[in-house]
């Protein structure tokens, strides 16, 4: 009898074992399930839904499950191509002027049909005065959006923009909104912008606990046949770093994406049985530290300089990064490899060396006192993120072994936002950039003098004429070689310059279960109406 | 005195708590001396275990977590000391003023005291040091404003017992002030509790300023027990000593200031006379 039940339990836990085993090994090709609710962990929660208005990451990650762009990027095995979402297809005239969308026969949420006015409505009203990247690209550039039939959009430019296509997607602050909702109403304290979203996406707005999470439910009515996969989605936000990661190891939640996603946890979330770290579809981006050049002493190129060169980046990359991403090298990501001029390198310009930096210093007169100090800076940035505390740090200890006394400010990104780009209340600022994949669009307005003053933008204040006209040049080329060889041509000017330095270049990783499959290969934060879990 | 300190080496508790506070104190003053090494140099051995070269490990920038530990002494000691004289040396006053006097400043006194009293204090610190920001002589000033009332209370019905007493009447009948009173022969006499009480605000101000810092509030360019556990936490799974030892510290050095204030308590008490 014994005997009998030790063979069976024997058995029965090679059986168990065996389905055990059973999903790794069909993983390859396994074919996605129906059903389940992926549970997202964020930093912070949305203010709304209208991606529209604002580039911050809770209200995309939130408003982009329920809007949808009239495209989308497809990232998968590192293509960067421009896909279909809204908009079935597209042709675009020779001069680069007419962009004719056919659109897709889709429902809104609420059940009425999605038009073309729905797209006119959108750009022409919403997009190109309030959206952050579409009003400053697109903006006075947009002649109009025809509508000649129910399922076409026509949008006339004035001026080339070869960019156009690529920010034309949710993430990138260009849902299509309902034109039947919105008209006539004030877009930004609209309910379908801060509370009741209704959209076109794979997920449904269904209630929102505030202060706890948010509930997605399953749209049956989405356009493209079968999906979504998942039944529903849940948004939390979990402010704390740790216990957002240690949420994700205790299977609480399911996805962090990139932004949220504190780095130098990736090596630990990796090295976990269930959990696994993947390319978030981010477009290339870097952390810069942008000088005050109003400011004594940084009005002054030697001093920039000589801190690039007092700047240890490598082990910026090997501590703050975890050894993710790559080295600054150049004040422009690498990513964008047809923009990249290879001759442009800090490695050569400005290699770490600290005694070169302290001479340089003082070259430009700033001799070291009685106690070694040279003169003091503050350091300001957002204390949310954490790999961005570690940076600041190396930097006091680096720009300290220099004789440059370092104060960190880490704040709450709502003061730092204005304190920086509005009043310019700072000598250092430390930030990411995104460059949207394209310098049009995301370096650009790092260097430009119009972009002074706006949030995300040109927190310098460097003002060149040069750059200014090299920039606008690119943004309206047709030609790629010639587009290719004007962004090159800026690159040198803006280390002679250095209004910025580069630090770091940016990889994103999302951290995610093991179970969770079907996401990525897309822009931003994934294509969840493909997303499945494993039950 | 000297009888104060044979009680007090009496009960092992507080010989052994007094040892490794004075243990701390030396350390903080001698280490820097001979040992000048800038304990926020970073170095490339970053997440380094315990070994011999690192006794107690690195952090995440390959920074000495002794020599941090070490350095944040002198943030908790000068915190945990400062805050709670302040906030005797205002309780003192307070209190001996009301209980001497009564009446409607009293009255009035001790309803403020009160009002503090109810208010909770970590979240009102909190809140006070986000809005103003982070620095230690602002987190002493909060944590002594939040803890007067205490000492104020005990002081007040301290100086309410002892002015009654007849030695006090007699003092009068030699035509002495009323402050003269007070300060030279009533509160002298009053203290006793106080001093054990003050010893006990000590080991609180500690706990509330490596709270503050464990929440992000305080200043990441002083080193502090609470700083280090803040961003060690993320590292719990990876490097469990960069969150565990900042613990020990401040487990031990909280704990030895309340046995202190037990001992002195136990010390102090005319009732009791441990014999």
């Amino acid at each position: 009898m014994f005997k009998k039940s030790r063979i069976i339990s024997v058995l029965r836990w090679t059986i168990l074992g065996g389905l055990w085993v059973a999903p790794a090994a069909a993983q390859a090709e396994a074919a996605p399930q129906r059903g389940g609710t992926a549970i997202i962990g964020l930093a912070a929660e949305p203010k709304g839904f209208n991606s529209a208005l604002t580039s911050s990451t809770p209200d995309t990650v939130a408003g982009c499950m329920v809007y949808e762009g009239l495209l989308t990027i497809d990232t998968g095995n590192g293509k960067d191509e421009i896909s279909p979402l809204l908009a079935e297809s597209w042709d675009v005239s020779d001069d680069g002027l007419t962009y004719t969308f056919h659109l897709r026969n889709a429902n809104w949420h609420d059940g009425q049909p999605f038009t073309s006015e729905d797209v006119r409505y959108t750009l022409e009203e919403v997009a190109a005065k309030f959206s952050p990247m579409f009003s400053a690209q697109v903006g006075t550039n947009l002649v109009k959006v025809e509508t000649p039939d129910k399922r076409t959009a026509i949008i006339q430019l004035k001026q080339p923009y070869p960019t156009l296509l690529r920010t034309l997607n949710c993430t990138y602050s260009t849902p299509i909104l309902p034109a039947h909702i919105f008209k006539n109403t004030d877009v930004a304290t609209n309910p379908a912008t801060t509370s009741q979203p209704i959209g076109t996406g794979p997920f449904k707005f269904e209630s929102w606990q505030r202060g706890s999470h948010i509930n997605l439910v399953r749209n049956d009515d989405y356009w493209e046949d079968g999906k979504p996969y998942l039944d529903g989605l849940i948004i939390r936000a979990i402010p704390n770093a740790a216990s957002r990661i240690q949420a994700l190891m205790a299977g609480e939640i399911d996805f962090i994406p990139m932004v949220h996603f504190p780095l130098n946890d990736a090596r630990m979330v990796e090295s976990t049985p269930d959990l696994q770290i993947v390319r978030s579809g981010f477009a290339p981006g870097m952390t810069y530290a942008a000088f005050n050049l109003k400011r004594a002493p940084f009005n002054d190129a030697r001093v920039r300089n000589a801190l690039l060169m007092a700047t240890n980046r490598q082990f910026i990359h090997d501590t703050a990064f975890s050894g993710l991403g790559d080295l600054g090298r150049a004040p422009w990501p690498s990513g964008i490899e047809w923009a990249a001029n290879r001759e442009v390198n800090y490695d050569v310009s400005n290699p770490y060396d600290p005694e070169r930096a302290a001479a340089l210093l003082d070259e430009a007169g700033l001799l070291a006192g009685a106690d070694g100090t040279r003169f003091s800076l503050n350091i300001i940035y957002d204390s949310a993120i954490a790999e961005r505390n570690q940076v600041a740090n190396a930097l006091k200890a680096n720009w300290g072994a220099v004789g440059v006394n370092v104060t960190l400010q880490p704040l709450e990104i709502a003061v730092v936002m204005p304190r920086v780009f509005k009043e310019h209340d700072f000598d250092i600022y430390l930030n990411d950039n995104n460059s949207y994949g394209d310098p049009a669009i995301g370096v650009g307005r790092v260097f430009v003098t119009e972009s002074i003053g706006r949030i995300s933008g040109n927190a310098a204040q460097y003002s060149n004429p040069e750059v200014d006209a090299l920039f606008a040049a690119g943004a309206k080329e047709i030609d790629p070689d010639k587009r290719a060889e004007i962004y090159q041509s800026i690159q040198p000017i803006l280390v002679r310059d250095m209004p910025v330095m580069m630090l770091h270049e940016l990889s994103g990783f999302d951290g995610a279960a093991k179970r969770l499959h079907g996401l990525w290969g897309w822009i931003g934060n994934g294509r969840w109406a493909h997303a499945w879990l494993e039950q | 005195m000297r009888e104060l300190f044979q009680r007090l080496a009496g009960s092992p508790a507080g010989f052994i708590a007094g040892g490794f506070i004075l243990l701390l104190i030396v350390v903080t003053i001698v280490v820097p001396l001979v040992h000048s090494v800038n304990p926020m140099a970073i170095s490339g051995n970053a997440l380094f275990p315990p070994s011999a070269q690192h006794l107690l490990g690195t952090d995440e920038l390959g920074r000495d977590v002794l020599q941090l530990l070490i350095h944040g002494v002198r943030v908790s000691l000068s915190v945990g000391l400062l805050s709670a004289l302040v906030a005797s040396v205002l309780g003192v006053l307070i209190g001996a003023w009301a209980g001497y006097f009564g009446g409607r400043i009293d009255m009035f006194l001790m309803r403020v005291a009160e009002i503090f009293q109810v208010l909770p204090t970590f979240v009102l610190a909190a809140v006070i040091v986000a809005m103003l920001g982070p620095g230690t002589t602002r987190v002493i000033a909060v944590i002594a404003i939040l803890a007067w009332p205490q000492i104020a209370l005990v002081m007040r019905s301290e100086v309410y017992r002892v002015k009654q007493i007849d030695f006090v009447d007699a003092v009068r009948c030699l035509g002495y002030s009323e402050i003269y009173i007070l300060i030279r022969e009533v509160v002298p006499n009053a203290l006793r509790p106080v001093v054990a009480l003050g010893t006990l605000i000590v080991g609180q101000a500690i706990l509330i300023e490596a709270s503050l810092s464990f929440l992000g509030l305080s200043s990441p360019d002083v080193i502090s027990w609470g700083g280090m556990l803040n961003s060690g936490q993320r590292y719990l799974f990876n490097a469990w000593w960069l969150s565990v030892l900042p613990g020990i510290a401040i487990f031990l050095t909280v704990l030895a200031f309340n046995f202190i204030g037990d001992a002195l308590n136990a010390a102090l008490n005319p009732k009791d006379t441990g014999r």
